[in-house]
């Protein structure tokens, strides 16, 4: 190997241009991915769900803020999916009108069914992005199946499952003197009524997978825990003893409910299953323990207690039984939430005479506030990616639903003038 | 006749007056010549010589101001960051060559192949090349020299401004990033490879290095691809390293 040492001399030789190269630096923006969607064909089936079902799906591609349609009066090729079997589409063409991307498809009902097929191009490569892809619902429920479809094409493009197919249920009195609990889209738009019993009705929780909700109601007479089936189907009173029952939480995925109840004058947190077992007791203290919130894996809880003076948020390792206090800065924190990723635990900490949310890790080494204002913020819950939070705040005058990216920027108010509204959960993705 | 001439032409009429003023006008006409004589000397012996100025770009990670002029700083708000990220190395964008060191070529403007009286043999004059290139820049491996890195391009010198390019430069980074849509997608730099033709048009683009987010470096591509044709380059075609960075400049 004599003439290794020349190999160097000779690529400089061989590749003159790279001697020759510049380095150009191109910075970004926050321009969000242009899409062409042509409407699903129909057949006779599909005919009257065709426009609500294009309306939802646009809807839920825009609200990504990562991708966003293209205005069809802009196409040169067709606003409707001629032939969904094609093995190739004219790219150049919608490559022209600045689409990045084409999304086409078909739309049927069959028993009742509605099922939209799908496919996804990369205009600029002319290329598939993926497989063809199916879903299907009740055609019931043919605007989450638009939302659904929309979040799958939104994950195409960017890796990130869309937001739109997850809904925010809240307590609002809409301007009555009862509480009672609704439901809207994560945008904030579709808000319904999901209980209607003229009672205080408090602190719904969604199930992991989305069909229950859980939430507390003073419809019998005192606090009582109830559950709620997708469809508004009323479900069973949970734990049936004369105990007072606060407040309940799902525990991550085992369906177990961590229930905040009062026995004997002392509040702690007991883990109950839906089928009625016994309640076990999850905290011991004398003190008075409120708001579980579970890591991700089940093994950990966050809750708030006061047994060192003041309300302060602990963890408890489930599997050794040791617990330790997390917060330490402020007199009061409160309502902690812990982020699907399991990398933060988001909580209100009261700066003055107002609340603030805070993030905090749950090592406890690190925390930073995530909105703050001169009025009270309170009740941070997680979008099931943990890129975005609910909250409400009062920062208006009324107690309102608010939506707020992880990075504090987006501050959106959701409930505008929808009376007082508080406790937001955010729901998995539905499908 | 007016009172006024008569003092003159008394002036003229004397012989003394009329001696001084020749030797004036002999004086004046010396010290005329001898100044004239000067300076064409000096224009022929002192050439003034021309100041060369290079014009550097300054890399911006260089520009922040010293603690110093900035006395009163407002204590910003602790920022909500997602996650406490090490400090990258702030990116240099507004240059047209990041230099790590001064090239070989453009710091020793000495002839690489110096005029050696005895004759050499092209393989002996090989040999020494290949050693001063060794010494200069050795190659961590000898079978991977040629890997493509963000740092090896250098054109028109280190850092030097390129009156020529420079406008270009500008255009191609304007389009680019006009053309890149999901750069929120990213939190690395994705490069790419690119070869511009004379007319601009972009024959070859390769993923010089990903960004380690596979949907971060398509939505890079497809910016790149859309770019196709930059404006024509002003010395022909050439290579270019694009890299996009995600963050937004002011």
């Amino acid at each position: 190997m004599r003439w290794l040492p020349l190999l160097p001399l000779l690529l400089l030789f061989a590749s003159p241009a790279s001697a020759q190269g510049i380095r150009i630096d191109v910075s970004g923006s926050e321009r969000a991915i242009p899409v062409a969607v042509q409407r699903f064909s129909v057949d006779e089936s599909g005919a009257a769900a065709s426009e609500e079902f294009y309306q939802g799906l646009v809807a839920g591609i825009d609200f990504s803020s990562v991708v966003v349609h293209v205005n069809p009066e802009a196409f040169v090729e067709s606003k409707v999916t001629r032939d969904f079997a094609a093995p190739a589409v004219p790219c150049e063409n919608w490559r022209a009108i600045g689409a990045e991307g084409l999304v086409q498809g078909e739309l049927r009902v069959v028993q009742g069914k509605a099922q939209a097929r799908f496919r996804v191009w990369d205009t600029s490569r002319c290329r598939l992005l993926g497989d063809v892809g199916f879903r299907e619902l009740d055609r019931a429920e043919l605007g989450l199946l638009a939302r659904v479809v929309a979040d799958d094409i939104v994950e195409r493009f960017s890796g990130r499952r869309g937001l739109s197919s997850t809904q925010i249920a809240f307590v609002s009195d809409n301007g009555r003197r009862n509480k009672e609990i609704w439901v809207m889209e994560a945008d904030g738009s579709g808000k319904r009524r999901v209980t209607n019993n003229g009672s205080i009705n408090l602190f719904p929780a969604w199930s992991p997978d989305g069909k229950t909700l859980l939430y507390t109601s003073f419809k019998a007479g005192m606090s009582e825990l109830f559950l709620l089936y997708r469809g508004n189907k009323p479900g069973a009173r949970l734990i049936k003893t004369a105990d007072e029952k606060y407040r309940g939480v799902w525990q991550a995925n085992d369906g177990n409910i961590a229930a905040v109840v009062s026995r004997e004058g002392n509040t702690d947190i007991y883990s109950v299953s839906t089928n009625g077992t016994a309640p076990q007791r999850l905290t011991e203290s004398r003190a008075i323990e409120t708001s579980p919130t579970f890591s991700p894996d089940g093994r950990k809880m966050a809750f708030v207690s006061d047994r060192s003076g003041a309300p302060q948020v602990w963890i408890k390792d489930l599997d050794s039984g040791e617990e330790h206090r997390l917060t330490y800065s402020g007199i009061y924190n409160a309502s902690p939430s812990w982020s699907p990723t399991g990398e933060w635990i988001a909580y209100a900490a009261q700066t003055g005479d107002n609340f603030d949310i805070y993030l905090i890790n749950p090592e406890g080494t690190f925390t930073t506030p995530l909105v703050t204002h001169a009025r009270s913020d309170d009740d941070p819950a997680w979008s099931p990616d943990g890129r975005k939070l609910a909250f409400s705040s009062n920062r208006r005058g009324r107690r309102e639903i608010f939506r707020v990216d992880i990075d504090g920027n987006n501050v959106t108010v959701l409930t505008d003038g929808f009376g007082n509204s508080t406790n937001p959960s955010w729901s998995n993705w539905l499908e | 006749m007016s009172a006024h001439y008569a003092p003159l032409e008394s002036l003229l009429a004397s012989r003394t007056f009329r001696r001084l003023l020749a030797f004036s006008l002999a004086g004046h006409l010396a010290i005329f010549l001898v100044l004239t004589f000067r300076a064409h000397l000096n224009a022929v012996l002192i050439s003034p010589s021309p100041v060369l100025v290079n014009l550097v770009d300054v890399p911006k990670r260089a520009a922040a101001p010293p603690a110093a002029a900035k006395p009163v700083e407002k204590p910003a708000p602790p920022k909500p960051v997602v996650k406490p990220e090490p400090p990258k190395p702030k990116p240099v964008v507004n240059e047209v060559v990041i230099p790590e060191e001064p090239a070989p070529l453009a710091a020793k403007p000495k002839p690489v192949a110096k005029p050696e009286p005895a004759a050499k043999s092209a393989a002996e004059i090989l040999a020494e090349l290949t050693t001063r290139v060794e010494e200069r820049n050795p190659p961590p491996e000898p079978a991977a020299p040629s890997a493509p890195g963000p740092a090896a391009p250098i054109a028109g010198g280190p850092g030097v401004f390129d009156p020529m390019l420079s406008p270009w430069v500008a255009r191609v980074r304007s389009v680019v990033r006009q053309n890149w849509s999901g750069a929120q997608l990213c939190k690395g730099i994705p490069s790419f490879a690119v070869e511009i033709e004379a007319n601009g048009r972009l024959s070859d683009i390769e993923l010089a290095e990903s960004s380690g987010d596979r949907y971060c470096d398509e939505s890079a591509e497809r910016a790149v691809r859309k770019s196709d044709p930059l404006p024509a380059p002003p010395r022909g075609a050439m290579s270019v390293v694009l890299a996009l960075n995600p963050k937004e400049t002011p």
